[in-house]
């Protein structure tokens, strides 16, 4: 008996200290903890951005951007691609890339014959390729994109824009997808792992983008 | 095709799995060897309220298990449980535990084998339907996957005869899955390594404190290192059988380093307390905390102040413990540079069955 009140007396010793300690954290973190802005988004004098597709831009090179939004670490998120692609000149996007768009998810959109699009995913040494027929004969590809970088294989699903929007394995079959990586996920798709990075861009002729949304809310959870 | 051909085959083994149990000539043979069937159904229902809700807003069969144990001779004993989840509006049956475990082999040691949850923090040991609340915290959400995160491997749990009695946890698993998965993964550069050391503080003879710290290790196939450390507390105030008074809190903290070597850190908490009203009914509230430390802004490469928080307050009738009728009101919301970028507030109905034996609850 005397041993438990001594033993309790001294949980509530440790009890009182941790709570000391984490009201300590909380008050020296305060603005870290309540996720107040911090101009985090202020440029500094000499650097230009620019505006693609609606969304602010860095300019990486005379072709590569790096566009505003950065998702989340081991997430998954929503991307609606609006572009035009001419033969001869594909258009690259990146998602959960580095900054230098690097180690990250590649989708290359590209005129082929009878003017149809392909679009060539590639990740980790791993790829995968998709002849859209939604968009032949039209100038204007207009695509959603979900990216689920939550998953141990990264998981690709790709709608027209509009819907519908499936998310079955047998999407693609059933026409309510254009592109379902999980249709392949034991064949070219298999083991190719998280993409490393956060940021997203493309490389191409920016004059070829018409609208640009994204990182948003991944449309599907699947 | 391939995926849907892999699924019918395991549910026709699980299947014949049980039959073969069934099959057994009398049911006094099968009380003989000693094998227990539990069966559990854990129904769920959310409802959201706010416009940025995700809640499914449909009666969801969120997990069917299936569970059998038994002592396989005068060593051994083995597990076997399967899970039948709904994702996508489509029933999908997983493997979940299978796996042989001994405590007679090596004086106060319990060996383990075979495919179980791993035995870090406190969620992640527990079956789902078997949490004191609803849904997960985001913290285990994110890092663990909805459920938890569960691998074939080895796992050894070594009482240290101090005076403060200490358990060690250390186990290896494969690696070539973590969390959320529907591939097969492939070969970590270093497979997943674990281990948790823990102590119970008691109180009295019905009542304690327990505290254990985790670390988690792999390295994928693509050389991108992860590293999880964690503490978990439970303490319980009982009376007779009835819990009084139930405190359970995580806090993790997740390191990532790149193999193009950049380095990211989340960290994320919960409290939850629940208090006993009286033999079958009880209400509880939780906070939940979380934070991408080296979240940066795209452009500026400056750092993101970002936040995000949960709350919840429930009410849980449970006539016996086969059975459990919760709801629960919960409000999530995150918050990045000022602005509230995610804001999700529910109502949830969830209803817990449990059909034949459970093996018993660590503390």
């Amino acid at each position: 008996m005397i041993q438990n009140i001594g033993r309790k007396s001294q949980m509530y010793k440790m009890y009182k200290m941790v709570c000391l300690l984490v009201s300590m954290f909380c008050l020296n973190g305060c603005g870290d903890l309540t996720g107040d802005y911090t101009g985090a988004d202020r440029l500094s004098p000499d650097t230009a951005t620019l505006k693609v597709g609606g969304v602010e831009a860095l300019s990486l090179s005379s072709s590569a951007y790096l566009l505003d939004g950065t998702a989340d670490k081991g997430g998954a998120h929503s991307f609606r691609l609006r572009f035009k692609v001419k033969e001869n000149s594909p258009m690259k996007f990146y998602f959960f890339a580095s900054k230098k768009l690097k180690n990250g998810l590649n989708i290359v959109a590209t005129r082929i014959s009878g003017k149809k699009i392909k679009l060539d995913m590639s990740l980790n040494g791993g790829s995968s390729s998709k002849v859209l027929n939604a968009f032949a004969g039209e100038d204007i590809v207009d695509i959603e994109v979900d990216v689920h970088n939550d998953h141990e294989d990264l998981h690709l699903l790709v709608w027209e824009h509009g819907g519908p929007y499936g998310d079955s394995e047998d999407c693609v079959d059933e026409n309510t997808c254009l592109f379902n990586s999980e249709e392949f996920a034991f064949d070219s798709w298999g083991g190719v792992g998280e993409a490393a990075g956060v940021y997203w861009g493309f490389r191409g002729l920016k004059s070829q983008i018409l609208k640009l949304e994204g990182p948003s809310d991944a449309k599907s959870d699947a | 095709m391939q995926n849907q051909m892999r699924k019918y085959l395991s549910l026709a083994g699980i299947v014949t799995c049980l039959l073969l149990c069934l099959s057994r000539s009398a049911y006094g043979d099968m009380l003989g060897t000693g094998l227990e069937i539990s069966v559990s159904g854990d129904l769920v229902y959310d409802q959201g309220v706010n416009s940025g809700s995700k809640a499914d807003e449909k009666l969801r069969m969120r997990g069917a298990e299936i569970m059998l144990y038994a002592p396989i001779d005068h060593k051994f004993e083995g597990v076997l449980s399967a899970a039948a989840h709904d994702e996508n509006e489509e029933t999908v049956f997983e493997l979940h535990e299978l796996f042989m475990s001994s405590s007679k082999l090596i004086p106060r040691s319990t060996l383990k084998a075979g495919q179980y949850f791993l035995g870090i923090g406190r969620l992640n040991r527990f079956h789902q339907h078997d949490w004191p609340f609803t849904r997960a915290p985001k913290v285990h959400r994110s890092f663990f996957a909805e459920e938890g995160v569960f691998d074939a491997g080895l796992e050894y749990g070594l009482v240290i005869p101090t005076k403060q009695v200490l358990n060690l946890t250390a186990g290896v698993t494969s690696g070539y899955r973590f969390g959320h998965s529907h591939t097969a993964g492939s070969k970590p550069r270093a497979p997943t390594h674990y281990g948790r050391l823990s102590s119970f503080f008691p109180f009295s003879s019905l009542s304690g404190l327990e505290v254990g710290g985790s670390y988690l290790g792999r390295t994928d196939a693509q050389g991108n290192e992860l590293r999880l450390v964690g503490l978990d507390v439970t303490g319980k105030k009982r009376k007779a059988r009835q819990v009084k008074y139930l405190l359970q809190s995580e806090a993790w903290y997740k390191s990532e380093l790149s193999a193009a070597n950049v380095r990211t850190e989340q960290v994320g908490l919960y409290v939850f307390n629940e208090f006993g009203l009286g033999q079958q009914t009880s209400v509880g509230f939780r906070l939940d905390g979380f934070k991408d430390l080296s979240k940066r802004n795209a452009l500026t490469q400056k750092k993101l102040n970002n936040v995000s928080y949960g709350s919840l307050g429930q009410f849980t009738y449970s006539p016996s413990e086969f059975s459990k009728l919760r709801a629960t009101v919960s409000h999530e919301f995150q918050r990045e540079e000022g602005k509230t970028t995610e804001e999700d507030t529910r109502v949830s109905l969830q209803l817990i069955f449990i059909i034949g034996s459970h093996p018993a609850h660590a503390f």
